[in-house]
């Protein structure tokens, strides 16, 4: 953790040409400014899994005449399981089955996890996690007799990485500036002024345009921790003595400087983003100078680190002045076109392991109920494999789970295997989703404290669906 | 314009050029930014013809800004040689020298007794090379090219493979177009990294169909993208107004038959041969599809050789009109404008599509060839608006944010470093992480997506504000402008962990910078030259100079007086590398 000497935040402050904006000011807490709005926390947290994760590796049937079709159209993928012997993960003796409080829902159908996702099993069964089955980007209901109509209207650049990626988190392709995380935060942002903005929406990965509202942008937490710059903060650099101390202050000075006037736009982004790094940085180091360690442990992989910096940031939420926050971690390879049965494995692993964790590190805390965690992907994937992958699909099954989530449950859809059926694309056997990304977010939204209106204006294509509330999180199936 | 401000002790500046030709270069013109101009240099515009080709270099500081867009960074060796030249003649000469390779550093490197090479070496050595290579101007483009064919070997740590892909892109750095995708294409590299070396036939029997990774992303992003764009790169529209979809699943579902058969040279379809990963992939008859494959409007027969499939698709792939304006906007925002104007667009597309580009001093560039890349380069580095001085008063919306490797080796290069060997520097190893570190690493990008997106729109900027493409913003964070700053603060002071101590590596050399201690302000330009070709305002510079006079020089012993003079010095070195200027080049 940071451990800066006030000395310098307080002559940081005194110094001419030290200028910030008013909200940072705040933040400094000089006496009391951060004293905690007790009045509800909440916080939803985004876990992107980069390459479009493979819905039917993820959630299998399990009653025997479901899983023997999904295992005869994937003969290549359960055969590089080597699924019929007795230590496959997918030999259907080893999956776990999910015991549903909506068995009624699906007739005779029953599901299961592979074993690699225990952890999260075990939070099903609890109530604590549910499913939301074939999810994904939708303009408006659609159907494949519409498709092939071409009477659908269909989101852009299906099928495309990185389109899809912006899709998810924006509803449009890549170029598109705002996310819906970012603007369920303008939201809150606008009903409760004294909220933190620097705060409001936390990265612990990449700039991706989720976070990305109209007032609020996006602060990085890295998972090592926050950084000072040296320059000014290591003394070894220009002496220890006190004579170069008057050096170093005009040094933060300088980094902290918004604007140089600079001609050129790129300059003054430049000098504006560093100078907010430096200010950014130093009231979240502040703030962690009150953090306690956690007795949860996290795993050392990329998804369990990023977890444990949501963990920590919301344990001190208080000194950081929030009553909301969205948080996006995301990781990578689950574009499974090859060796899938060598790769998701693990990657489900980390993935159970770091949701796991971070639901004991918020029982500790007391949070467990005022969080929500989901998962997203850029699609699920393709049920008729290439031999030893799988390739882009559409629809794709996720994952919720938090205190408040109504679990052990399977919303929306997990339909057969049966790929020649309307359910599927023409080709391959890429699920067509019959609930859109942005029906799941509104759902995510009103627990969040979203009234219909600002759901309606953050999310636009809402309005082209019946059922605004799919009901996991409590609330009525409107 | 300024004079430039090289001190007298300095072997690179001789006093004749202190008389800068044609008033001091760049000239007072009041020409708005983006303006194709004839003459750069000389008199003020008026009714006059110009006097001289807009590539002409005709001061310091013009030949540091020209070598920051072509070249890892002017060394001042490099700039003084400029300096009276003309740019098209200078890059000329860079494409005639012969190219330098990584395969043969890392053949050279000592294995251990299980014959391994050192981990993360790979890395450390591009690092050196690139820094060192004399034909800067082909290593600058292979590194352009590595960000849009992307190979990384994040998920795979063979580094004999990447170094062969490495020499691929180096090599065809300057040939044709059609010759580096046909490369890429048989690369054992590129086949793993996109999943398709081994990738067999379809399967009815067993509903097995193939891999699709390859057809997909050659198309969207090494080749034509995914809407059908006008020569300038702007979007054609349909009737309604709408984009227009370049391929669809069925294309790509055709395309995927293509790339069957293709698996390691030796012989064994399923496995690898001790050297695999330096040869290319051969096809597999009995592995690749027989069906007839049609895409993009193409139909290749049933039955069609592997070979012969492969050919006629690169074919068909190179011959869609979009492949040029995609792959100019692409490559300049690797070299000069983040946001390039659709007229630049135009001329580099012009030059990609006639394989020549002429020069405003005469010179002619490329073949002939459609899409010769020296044309197209020498159409990105020496387009006029290149050179133009932008107006004064308005804000200029043109330039390029420099990525952060950018930066680094031209730190390395402008200070002339000794003890260049990047496996005794251990924060050379893997330059990835955003923390403490650059944020990027060469080769080495999370995904085929390169670490930033061609199309990123930062919100939150003024740049985002105007809907202004700024890739290089993507990977620019609270973490990242700390890390890069705690970076290259640490190598400015030379104080980055070296791995043995006692060998001094990435050593700077501040011997004219140290001559002008006595003069602040003198130092602060010579940097502002050096660095960022006289672009720092006005304010940058005031803070630094105030800064570094503040800095205290003890006077009791000799010692102590170098010493905190050598502070003073990497202090401002370290300031202006960290400033605003420093990013950007325009």
């Amino acid at each position: 953790m940071a451990n800066i000497s006030r000395r310098h935040v307080l002559a940081g402050l005194g110094t001419a040409g030290f200028a910030t904006s008013l909200s940072s000011m705040t933040g400094l807490g000089l006496n009391n400014a951060w004293a905690a709005d007790t009045g509800g926390y909440k916080a939803m947290v985004c876990i992107f899994l980069k390459g479009g994760m493979d819905g039917a590796d993820t959630i299998l049937p399990y009653d025997q005449a479901s899983y023997n079709q999904l295992r005869n159209v994937r003969s290549g993928l359960f055969g590089a399981y080597n699924s019929n012997s007795a230590a496959s993960t997918r030999n259907r003796a080893n999956l776990l089955q999910m015991n549903l409080e909506n068995s009624g829902d699906f007739g005779g159908r029953q599901f299961a996890m592979p074993a690699e996702l225990a952890p999260l099993h075990s939070m099903f069964e609890g109530g604590d996690l549910a499913v939301v089955g074939n999810v994904g980007p939708l303009i408006e209901p659609t159907t494949r007799t519409a498709m092939d109509n071409r009477t659908a209207i269909l989101p852009k650049r299906l099928f495309s990485h990185n389109d899809q990626q912006s899709t998810w988190m924006s509803f449009g392709v890549e170029g598109v500036s705002r996310g819906w995380g970012g603007r369920f935060m303008d939201r809150v942002v606008a009903s409760a002024p004294n909220q933190n903005r620097v705060f409001s929406a936390i990265s612990t990965s990449s700039n991706d345009v989720f976070l990305a509202g109209e007032d609020v942008t996006q602060f990085k937490v890295g998972s090592g921790g926050i950084s000072e710059p040296n320059l000014y903060s290591n003394r070894g650099l220009l002496g220890y003595n006190d004579g170069d101390d008057a050096a170093r202050d005009k040094i933060r000075a300088f980094l902290a400087k918004r604007d140089f006037q600079n001609q050129n736009i790129f300059e003054q982004d430049i000098a504006n983003s560093t100078a907010k790094a430096v200010d950014n940085t130093e009231q979240f180091a502040q703030a962690q100078e009150n953090a306690t360690p956690f007795a949860t442990e996290f795993a050392g992989d990329r998804v369990s680190r990023q977890m444990r910096s949501v963990a920590e940031t919301i344990k001190i939420r208080q000194f950081l002045n929030v009553s909301r926050q969205m948080f996006y971690v995301s990781t990578g390879g689950y574009d499974t076109h090859s060796n899938q049965a060598n790769s998701i494995g693990g990657l489900h692993a980390q993935l159970a392991a770091a949701i796991s964790s971070f639901r004991e590190a918020m029982i500790e805390i007391g949070e467990w109920d005022n969080v929500l965690v989901f998962t997203a992907s850029d699609f699920g994937r393709t049920v008729i494999d290439n031999g030893n992958g799988t390739d882009h699909g559409w629809g794709g099954h996720h994952f919720v789970a938090g205190g408040g989530v109504q679990g052990k449950r399977l919303y929306g859809d997990v339909p057969f295997a049966d790929v020649d059926s309307n359910e599927y694309t023409k080709s391959r056997g890429r699920l067509i989703p019959t609930t859109s990304v942005e029906q799941y977010a509104a759902t995510m939204g009103s627990w969040f404290g979203l009234d219909n209106s600002e759901l309606r204006a953050s999310l636009p294509n809402l309005n082209n669906f019946n059922q605004t509330d799919l009901g996991f999180m409590g609330g009525a199936t409107s | 314009m300024r004079t430039i401000q090289f001190p007298k002790a300095t072997l690179i500046v001789a006093a004749s050029f202190f008389v800068a030709a044609c008033g001091g270069g760049g000239g007072e013109s009041s020409v708005p930014p983006g303006t194709p101009v004839a003459g750069g240099g000389g008199g003020t515009g008026g009714g006059s013809p110009p006097a001289e080709p807009a590539s002409k270099i005709d001061s310091e500081i013009e030949a540091s800004r020209f070598l920051a867009r072509a070249t890892f960074g002017g060394s001042k060796r490099d700039i003084a040689s400029l300096n009276g030249d003309d740019a098209a003649d200078w890059l000329a000469r860079e494409f005639s020298k012969s190219a330098s390779l990584t395969m043969p550093a890392l053949l050279a490197e000592p294995r251990d007794s299980e014959g391994r090479l050192r981990n993360q070496r790979v890395n450390e050595l591009y690092w050196d090379h690139i820094i060192t290579a004399n034909d800067q101007v082909r290593q600058r483009m292979a590194f352009a090219l590595s960000q849009i064919l992307v190979y990384s070997d994040a998920a795979d740590s063979d580094q004999i493979t990447r170094t062969y892909y490495q020499d691929i892109l180096i090599r065809n750095a300057l040939g044709n177009y059609r010759d580096l995708l046909e490369e890429v294409t048989y690369s054992p590299a590129m086949g793993q990294w996109l999943t398709y070396l081994a990738n067999r036939k379809g399967d009815p029997r067993k509903g097995r169909m193939p891999d699709e990774n390859y057809a997909r992303e050659v198309l969207q992003l090494f080749s034509i993208g995914l809407i059908e764009l006008n020569m300038d790169g702007t979007p054609k529209l349909d009737a309604q107004g709408q984009q227009i979809e370049t391929y669809t699943n069925d294309d790509i579902e055709g395309l995927a038959r293509v790339f069957t058969g293709l698996s390691w040279s030796g012989g064994d379809f399923w496995k690898k041969p001790q050297d695999g990963p330096i040869n290319p992939m051969i096809m597999y008859p009995e592995q690749h599809s027989e069906l007839e494959k049609t895409f993009l409007g193409t139909t290749i027969p049933a039955g069609t050789s592997g070979t012969e499939t492969i050919d006629r698709a690169l074919d068909t792939i190179f011959e869609h009109p979009n492949v040029a304006p995609f792959m100019s906007r692409l490559l300049i925002q690797r070299f000069t404008q983040s946001d390039p104007s659709p007229a630049y667009v135009q001329r580099v597309a012009t030059a990609f599509e006639s394989g020549r580009f002429t020069a405003d001093n005469g010179r002619v560039f490329g073949t002939g060839q459609r899409g010769d890349l020296q044309a197209t380069l020498a159409a990105v580095l020496l387009d006029a608006s290149t050179f133009a001085e932008p107006g004064s008063g308005a804000t200029v919306t043109s330039g390029k944010v420099r990525e952060p490797i950018l930066r680094f080796t031209h730190w390395a290069r402008a200070f002339d470093i000794s003890g260049i060997d990047a496996g005794n520097e251990g924060r050379l190893r893997d330059t990835r992480g955003s923390e403490n570190a650059l944020g990027q690493q060469a080769f080495r990008s999370p995904s085929v997506f390169n670490f930033y997106r061609p199309g990123y729109i930062a919100p939150g900027t003024n740049a985002g504000n105007r809907n202004i493409t700024v890739p290089e913003f993507q990977i620019v964070n609270e973490s990242s402008s700390v890390g890069y700053l705690n970076f290259m603060t640490d190598f400015a002071f030379d104080r980055s962990y070296q791995r043995d101590r006692d060998i001094d590596t990435y050593t700077p050399d501040y011997s004219d910078e140290l001559a002008l201690v006595g003069d602040p302000t003198a130092l602060v330009d010579h940097l502002d030259d050096l660095l960022t070709g006289g672009r720092m305002a006005d304010a940058e510079k005031a803070d630094i100079v105030d800064i570094i006079s503040t800095v205290e020089i003890r006077t009791n012993n000799a010692e102590n007086t170098a010493a905190d003079q050598e502070d003073m010095v990497q202090t401002a070195v370290a300031l202006v590398l960290n400033s605003p200027s420093f990013a950007v080049t325009w």
